[in-house]
């Protein structure tokens, strides 16, 4: 019982402080607003529309070439098949285009040169379609890039269909027919306009839209900001063994009839309380606040339970080599970024990554609790959890007992 | 100063049988305790007893190894060797029921600064395994005690020293301990606070509470303490009562005398009175020593009226502590 008096007076402690509620709950609140509204603010949505705001895009069609495959680029930017992610509009000219980034009017502005056409059926030929951009946007020219890599993929896949050709007729001895390059282009060019576009937009899995896609990518972005958060504050809490010793009031408690380690397994428990009440409150306010999906209950006890137990630990572990809250500050802000960075926390949405990071990644508690926070959020079921969680407890169980010795040591 | 004026004495009920078990004769009995700090030996053997209902004080300079003496008898520290009982249970094999019987106010204020003056002496409270409706009858005692009722909601933090002092002494004596132990308690603080800590000290005792009180100073171990034990570089160099230290080492009242007339005459005169052991002229006046100084005064005053010469004033510097650790030592208290 006595733990839980020790527990209970730093737990209010705790949430007495500002600092504490600052660090600990407003700052992730506050990042994870900056990126709910840089994401457009709407992945609330249920389905009937995407949470991104469309892109506004213009578009300048300066090809003139008889078969004018840039109309399909145009089409397919302004065309409704987009219309969820990219507001088109069409412009004359390349000052237009300019001008609309210049004033806000548009994030985007897509220029299919002159000549693309030819340029695209000529087998030596040079394709280059222009994509300016407001340089404070980033995720929505990325976007409008990635459309037209696609559309330009499929001209491409074209030019060998056309090269192919040309080459058959080559071996046949005969001179390729201008008729039958312009017929196959007007072929493809019908296709596209038909529906059966090269591009198309598809959603990651079946069944979903395009703002579940985005309240899942949110959510995993939360949840790398929660776990860093919730390490500081593992950390943080378990350095209230040295601030207390610093103050005195440590001696004072090691004067009482009270054993050591009760006093320290009840700074301990503290710390579980502290990350338990601080991780409750991420997850409820960020599924009211921003509408994010953490997975089914169970997943996400199991994740919550694993969190706790590998920030605590590692809290407990990271506190009892520090000497004085003096070496709190750096120690805590360079080390927990440090790991936060290599375990992955802060490159959720980042594709690609480098396989290096994932291997550093597996050596780290946080890669793990990661990882069983991203099993959560896309939807799978508790038993799936089972490895990242029994990874998250063991590193929570192994650091708990470095510290517990380190400080036991120290206090002896 | 505005809380000095609302300090009052520490009026305890408690129980003088539950304070001090019958079993037990001595508070405190320490044996043999050594305590080295790698190369640096800060308590070489010590042994003394505190009596029960006694205040026991260690007087020594800072760094005479009393902090770490008590902090062995209070648990925090382990001795290298040796042992100390309290109420008759050795710190090393019965520490639980050691550290109950005792009460620590260390020197500095140890307190929760962001809890109240209430909320911190709860939860000293509940480590010295209080509860209920007893923890909070002795919380409101307490704070009625140190005259801290209406401040009790306020935040320790934004207290003056002297309040800080007086929770910081309440939160130690909430379980009605046999044996209190203060660690220089009035160190850095201002004088009225010192007065009202003193006191305290004396009420307790007053309530049969025995009192283990380090200090450097050595008007306060002359005026708390029934007997005193004088450290010096980890050893206790002498202890007993303030007269039996005194008497220790010889030591003998100066009595510094201005006479109208000639001093030199008047030393010679006073050298035949009985229990004058020495006189010396210095500085136009005449120094006689004397053990009993109450009983050679009126004699100096009849020689000197049988004489031709008066006396104009005198100056009676007894014996102190201060004169018997520099006797023992070399060295004054304060170096």
């Amino acid at each position: 019982m006595t733990e839980v008096y020790i527990a209970g007076k730093d737990l209010r402690g705790s949430l007495r402080s500002r600092f504490f509620i600052g660090v600990a709950v407003l700052v992730p609140l506050l990042v994870m607003s900056l990126f709910f509204f840089a994401f457009g603010g709407g992945v609330k949505g249920t389905g009937a529309g995407p949470g991104l705001a469309p892109i506004r895009t213009v578009v300048v069609d300066e090809d003139t070439g008889s078969l004018q495959l840039g109309r399909i680029a145009v089409s397919t930017l302004i065309g409704p098949q987009l219309r969820q992610i990219v507001s088109g509009t069409e412009v004359l000219d390349t000052i237009q285009a300019r001008h609309a980034l210049e004033t806000k009017q548009a994030d985007a502005a897509v220029v299919i040169p002159a000549g693309f056409s030819a340029a695209v059926t000529d087998s030596a030929g040079q394709a280059e379609v222009m994509l300016l951009a407001d340089p404070v946007k980033t995720i929505g020219p990325a976007v409008v890039q990635a459309v037209l890599q696609r559309l330009l993929d499929a001209f491409s896949g074209s030019r060998i269909l056309l090269n192919t050709y040309r080459g058959a007729a080559v071996s046949a001895g005969t001179t390729p027919d201008s008729n039958v390059v312009a017929g196959l282009m007007e072929q493809y060019q019908a296709a596209a306009q038909s529906g059966a576009a090269p591009l198309t937009v598809r959603t990651p899995e079946a069944g979903e839209d395009v703002a579940a896609m985005l309240r899942r990518m949110m959510s995993s972005i939360f949840a790398g900001l929660m776990i860093f958060f919730a390490f500081y504050t593992g950390a943080y809490t378990a350095l209230s063994i040295v601030r207390e010793h610093e103050d005195g009031t440590l001696a004072r408690l090691f004067t009482t009839p009270v054993g050591r380690s009760r006093i320290l397994g009840g700074k301990m428990l503290s710390v579980v309380a502290t990350v338990v009440v601080q991780a409750t409150v991420l997850v409820v306010v960020s599924t009211l606040l921003f509408g994010l999906k953490w997975g089914q209950a169970g997943s996400v006890l199991l994740a919550l339970v694993g969190t706790v137990a590998a920030t605590s630990g590692f809290g407990v572990m990271l506190a009892s080599f520090i000497k004085t809250t003096r070496q709190g500050g750096p120690v805590l802000g360079g080390g927990l970024s440090v790991a936060g960075m290599l375990g992955g926390l802060f490159t959720q949405a980042v594709p690609n990554m480098p396989a290096a990071f994932n291997r550093i990644s597996l050596v780290l508690p946080q890669g793990w609790v990661i990882r069983g926070w991203n099993l959560a959020i896309a939807g799978r079921a508790a038993g799936d959890m089972l490895l990242p969680v029994g990874v998250m407890l063991a590193w929570g169980v192994v650091c708990f007992v470095v510290g517990s010795m380190v400080f036991r040591r120290r206090f002896a | 100063m505005a809380d000095a004026g609302s300090a009052r004495l520490l009026v305890d009920t408690v129980t003088p049988g539950h304070m001090i078990p019958p079993m037990a004769d001595n508070a405190v009995e320490v044996r043999d305790l050594t305590k080295a700090f790698r190369d640096v030996v800060a308590v070489a053997g010590i042994s003394f007893e505190v009596k029960r209902g006694e205040v026991f004080s260690l007087l020594g300079p800072n760094g005479a190894g009393k902090s770490t003496a008590i902090s062995i008898i209070s648990g925090l520290l382990r001795p290298d060797s040796g042992d100390a009982l309290v109420m008759g249970h050795s710190i090393l094999k019965e520490s639980m029921a050691a550290r109950r019987s005792l009460g620590v106010v260390p020197q500095e204020i140890a307190l929760y600064s962001d809890m109240s003056a209430r909320e911190n002496l709860v939860f000293w409270g509940r480590m010295y395994g209080l509860s209920g409706g007893e923890l909070s009858r002795r919380v409101d005692e307490m704070l009625s005690a140190v005259g801290l009722v209406e401040r009790q909601k306020g935040r320790v933090g934004t207290f003056s020293g002297g309040m800080k002092r007086r929770v910081n002494i309440a939160a130690a004596l909430l379980h009605r301990p046999a044996v209190v132990v203060m660690d220089e308690p009035t160190v850095g603080i201002d004088p009225q606070s010192r007065r009202h800590i003193l006191d305290h000290v004396k009420e307790l005792n007053r309530q049969g509470m025995s009192v283990l009180y380090t200090t450097h100073y050595m008007e306060e171990a002359e005026e708390l303490s029934q007997r005193i034990a004088i450290m010096d570089k980890g050893r206790v160099i002498a202890c007993g009562t303030r007269d039996e230290l005194v008497r220790m080492v010889g030591e003998q009242a100066r009595i510094d005398l201005t006479v109208t007339g000639e001093p030199g005459k008047a030393a010679e005169v006073w050298r035949t009175v009985a229990g004058v052991s020495q006189t010396t002229v210095a500085q136009g006046r005449v120094e006689v020593l004397a053990a009993d100084s109450d009983a050679v005064v009126p004699r100096l005053f009849e020689a000197a009226a049988q004489s031709d010469f008066r006396i104009s004033s005198v100056d009676i510097r007894e014996p102190n502590l201060e004169t018997v650790f520099l006797s023992l030592t070399g060295r004054a208290l304060r170096d």
